[in-house]
């Protein structure tokens, strides 16, 4: 037996009106929360909403209610199944990246908002006194990869650098998508503001070594033959706060 | 920042405190723009990502002006409990920001459908009942004793009633501050729109009669807004896109002289306006706080 509030809620989501409330209420109420998500997936999802226009956009996002409706009460931690869902409506087949799109929007979101993160400056010295084998890198927790069959960074990066979505760019981005190499999207975040780039395949292993609390002369070791180059990366990632400190490794380990 | 805008927390202005209601439109005007405010007013769940510009943006705001938390989503007459991780985030919040006020609504906004806890992102009504009367006592007291302070409970502007209440709204809000000791925020402009909705002939009069009918000890904060013109036999919405009607400005002069000098918020949260506009709507509500209420009242 539901209660009025039940009676409500469900009569609100879906297109019943069990508790006989009167019409031109719950059409506000109705109303109001496909704006509301719209709002919410708007701010979550700036390329998707870019990529797919307004009208398909709102109809994902009634989708997205019917489908997984909200179920807390901040907004801004909406969304999480949005890319999943956008993959499987029908009148988005032609835009087969929208769901890798959205998988990087909901990461530039969520890094957006965050914990701080900081980087131990001091312990940095320790790769000048100490030997490879004694060290590690930690990261941060500033930082996430996403990556898809198709140019997400370029894509990204067009969506949301005006002076960038140069018709060269443009170009580039269509060769890419059809081809089928995967590319790796870096989502970090540097004095706040969220950014993203291209990550090759190679610093990719690197960071997932470093994630895996290798000593740094193994993680060097794995990338010999590689195109990787630790004394370019390391300055760059310390600026990107992906690095977060040096420590002494467990030499036991 | 300048000198000039430290003006709520450094130079306390004296009489009706009034400030506004700061969206992100207006987030880079609020620290670079000088405005006589004595507070501003932001949404909480939007500052409760754990950190990042919104959350440095606020704490920025925080040293120029006090801050008053007004959350949308506490859902306090919901028969679901508060979310486990709502109120550890809001005490974080109110920790760093020290607001000056902090207030939710008389509303339930979370109930099961399909075998889980929805969230409906709305303010929906509650049943004025003995059964919700106790229910909103035992989440207020709990919210109080987690954030060691007074809550300010706001009346709604409601578009559906729902059906089984046994006391009105003022004697249902009455006894929420007699149980709990939490204050009221009296939002002029949804007393104007349920009136209006409700078919009121003589609107004045009945939110003369609903001010008159709570306790004036309790009352914490005034909320003025605008809203939309609808077409005869619609229902007004309560959509805070317009500037401030005269018939409330009119309800702010009678709620002064009955309330005393009441901080005073002007909400404007849909098609927004220039700072200045929104800012000149504050000065307004000064003015006739200053002219209901000469300074040594």
């Amino acid at each position: 037996m539901d209660t009025e509030q039940q009676r409500l809620i469900r009569s609100i989501f879906s297109h019943d009106n069990p508790g006989n409330f009167d019409p031109r209420g719950l059409a506000i109420y109705r109303r109001n929360l496909v704006a509301s998500a719209c709002r919410a997936l708007s701010v979550t999802f700036p390329t998707v909403e870019q990529l797919i226009g307004e009208s398909l956009f709102r109809h994902a996002a009634q989708q997205m209610l019917s489908e997984f409706p909200p179920t807390a009460p901040d907004w801004g931690v909406w969304g999480e199944h949005f890319g999943r869902l956008l993959g499987q409506l029908p009148e988005l087949e032609s835009y087969p990246y929208v769901s890798d799109c959205a998988q990087l929007d909901y990461a530039c979101h969520k890094l957006s908002r965050a914990a701080d993160c900081e980087t131990d400056f001091d312990s940095l010295q320790l790769l000048g006194t100490e030997t490879a084998d004694s060290v590690v890198l930690k990261l941060s927790e500033c930082f996430l990869i996403v990556t898809s069959d198709y140019p997400l960074a370029d894509i990204w990066l067009a969506h949301h650098d005006s002076d960038q979505l140069t018709e060269e760019r443009i170009r580039r981005i269509r060769k890419k998508t059809g081809n089928t190499a995967t590319q790796g999207a870096l989502v970090y975040r540097k004095n706040h503001r969220v950014q993203v780039r291209e990550i090759p395949a190679d610093e990719q292993r690197w960071l997932a070594f470093l994630q895996q609390g290798m000593r740094l002369s193994d993680a060097l070791d794995e990338m010999q033959n590689t195109d990787f180059n630790f004394e370019n990366w390391l300055p760059e990632a310390v600026f990107m706060n992906i690095v977060s400190a040096v420590t002494t490794a467990d030499l036991t380990a | 920042m300048s000198e000039a805008l430290k003006v709520g927390k450094e130079k306390p202005r004296k009489g009706t405190a009034i400030g506004v209601g700061l969206r992100h439109a207006h987030f880079r005007d609020v620290l670079t723009a000088p405005a006589p405010l004595d507070f501003v007013e932001v949404h909480s769940e939007n500052f409760f990502g754990k950190g990042g510009a919104a959350r440095a943006f606020l704490l920025e705001v925080a040293q120029y002006y006090p801050v008053s938390l007004h959350s949308t989503a506490m859902g306090l007459g919901s028969e679901s409990a508060i979310p486990d991780s709502y109120m550890p985030e809001l005490k974080r919040l109110a920790e760093d920001v020290e607001p000056c006020l902090i207030s939710d609504h008389v509303a339930f906004s979370r109930a099961e459908w399909l075998g889980h806890i929805v969230h409906s992102g709305d303010l929906l009504p509650v049943v004025f009942d003995r059964e919700n009367l106790f229910r909103m006592v035992a989440n207020i007291d709990h919210v109080q004793k987690v954030l060691g302070r007074r809550l300010l409970l706001e009346n709604l502007s409601a578009y559906l009633t729902l059906p089984g209440s046994e006391m009105s709204e003022t004697e249902f809000l009455t006894a929420l501050t007699q149980e709990t000791g939490c204050g009221l925020l009296v939002d002029l402009n949804n007393l104007y729109v349920n009136a209006k909705n409700q078919g009121v002939e003589n609107v004045e009069r009945y939110v003369r009669r609903w001010l008159e009918s709570i306790p004036a000890e309790a009352v914490g904060e005034l909320h003025l807004a605008g809203c939309s013109p609808v077409a005869a036999g619609e229902l007004m919405i309560d959509d805070h896109a317009r500037p401030v009607a005269d018939e409330v400005w009119w309800l702010y002069a009678f709620a002064l002289e009955r309330f005393g000098p009441v901080p005073t918020l002007i909400e404007w949260d849909n098609d927004l306006p220039d700072w200045q506009v929104l800012t000149a709507e504050a000065e307004k509500a000064r003015k006739i706080a200053e002219e209901v209420l000469p300074y040594g009242h």
